[in-house]
């Protein structure tokens, strides 16, 4: 590589590293707690176990199980009923409106058996929510989630004409080498390169996954816009259902249309998932992919008949393949641990990416070219 | 200059091995549970102990 390439790729590095580290870090300290969200979650929430499933037993009616939510929520509207991966419970979401945001949601655990209420838990209150927060908009809107967005991808840039750099620079070095009876500098420049080297595919992938995230709420419109409303057209003008049909009446007609799979969760009219007039029930298989493709089915929310099946736009299926590999949460808690120590790799390459530029040496850019070139060793570089 | 593009080569051989075995461990525990999870966990694993070398004192 000719010593101008190599500039051009060190200015590259440094602008884009300059600009995203201080969020990337903020990323990374708040990802950190939400990789285990589940974990404590289940630790935290007040909530009975189900009783064990007897053989033959029926699942208990969807109807009774909202209708004693709705009794509970006091006055709310529903929003979503949905069933755990892992155990026999109902969840059910209320809030005052449909298109209420998630804080604002109320959350009932019902036993998908028995429909024993099993608990409560509200999702604005708790540390968690407020990190989450803080992780995917620092409580300023859609606006500053595009924007962490923006900062990811500069991140991926970074990483690139890292890698880029790491060539010239280990050119004369072995794999792993760290310099410890140099300078301060010199070790963690050689850690730098080491940890950055290692971590550099997982670090692309959650990185460039969660880019894909930020888009989530615009995706969902868009696809709103796109299938749903294609599928509502001839409803157009008629107010949102007030009475709705039988829930177990519409999730047994979904299910027929898809009997290989099993429902995930059903979205009311207005909540954004599936148009004005529509229960969307949402189908998926049971491995961690196929349990995250989700496939729905628009039923008719006043008569419980299917009207369609919309085929899910690539977009969303991107945006559905993109959360498990940002979230690190589909191969059990080893898997979480894992994703823990790579994020924990990633804040010290972050960190000390920093530190080498506050403790630069003087120079210009071609000081640092050379650093590049000689692995470091600006002595040798100076004859 | 020839001398140096003939050099690059060996320094990226352990980042693109680690970064093929980064991919392969992230894509493993999505198709199946069981042992696929577990192939996840040994080769991810094995990219936390590449970074060995820097918390030796």
């Amino acid at each position: 590589m000719t010593r101008g390439k190599i500039k051009a790729w060190y200015l590259v590095h440094k602008w884009t590293s300059l600009v995203c580290t201080l969020f990337l870090l903020i990323l990374c300290v708040t990802g950190l707690p939400l990789i285990f969200w589940e974990e404590i979650d289940q630790a935290t929430r007040d909530m009975r176990e189900p009783a064990p499933v007897a053989e033959g037993a029926r699942p208990a009616s969807l109807d009774a199980i909202m209708a004693r939510a709705i009794e509970r929520s006091g006055g709310d509207v529903p929003l979503f009923l949905g069933w755990d991966d892992h155990e026999p419970v109902v969840y059910v979401n209320t809030g005052a409106r449909p298109d209420v945001p998630v804080e604002e949601m109320k959350v009932f655990l019902f036993d998908a058996y028995s429909g024993a209420e099993l608990g409560n838990q509200s999702l604005d209150s708790g540390v968690m929510m407020f990190i989450y927060r803080l992780h995917t908009d620092l409580f300023l809107g859609l606006g500053m989630t595009l924007f962490l967005g923006v900062m990811t991808l500069l991140f991926a840039a970074a990483l690139i004409s890292g890698i880029v750099l790491y060539g010239p620079f280990m050119r004369k070095l072995d794999f792993g080498t760290v310099r410890r009876d140099g300078s301060r500098r010199l070790k963690w420049l050689d850690m730098h390169n080491l940890i950055g080297a290692v971590t550099l595919a997982w670090a692309l992938v959650v990185g460039l996954t969660g880019a894909v995230n930020t888009l989530a709420r615009p995706l969902q419109f868009a696809w709103q816009a796109q299938a749903v409303a294609e599928f509502s057209a001839r409803y157009a003008g008629q107010p949102r259902p007030g009475q709705f049909a039988s829930l177990d009446t519409s999730v047994a007609a979904a299910r027929a249309r898809a009997p290989d799979m099993a429902p995930a969760f059903v979205s009311y009219p207005g909540t954004g998932y599936s148009g004005d007039h529509h229960f969307g029930v949402f189908m998926h298989g049971d491995t961690p992919l196929t349990e995250r493709l989700v496939k729905p089915v628009l039923v008719d929310a006043a008569t419980g008949e299917v009207t369609a099946e919309p085929a899910v736009p690539w977009y969303i299926t991107t945006l559905l393949l993109s959360q498990p590999l940002h979230f690190g949460d589909y191969g059990g808690l080893p898997l979480k641990l894992l994703w823990a120590l790579l994020d924990l790799a990633t804040i010290v390459v972050l960190g000390s990416g920093l530190y080498l530029w506050l403790r630069r040496s003087r120079g210009s850019t071609e000081a640092r070219v050379t650093e590049i070139m000689e692995a470091g060793l600006r002595a040798r570089a100076a004859a | 200059m020839s001398k140096a593009r003939r050099g690059l080569w060996p320094a990226y051989r352990m980042p693109a091995l680690l970064a093929a075995i980064s991919l392969i461990g992230l894509v493993s525990a999505l198709l199946e549970d069981g042992l696929f999870d577990v192939v996840s966990w040994v080769l991810l694993g094995a990219i936390v102990v590449a970074m060995r070398p820097a918390l030796r004192r």
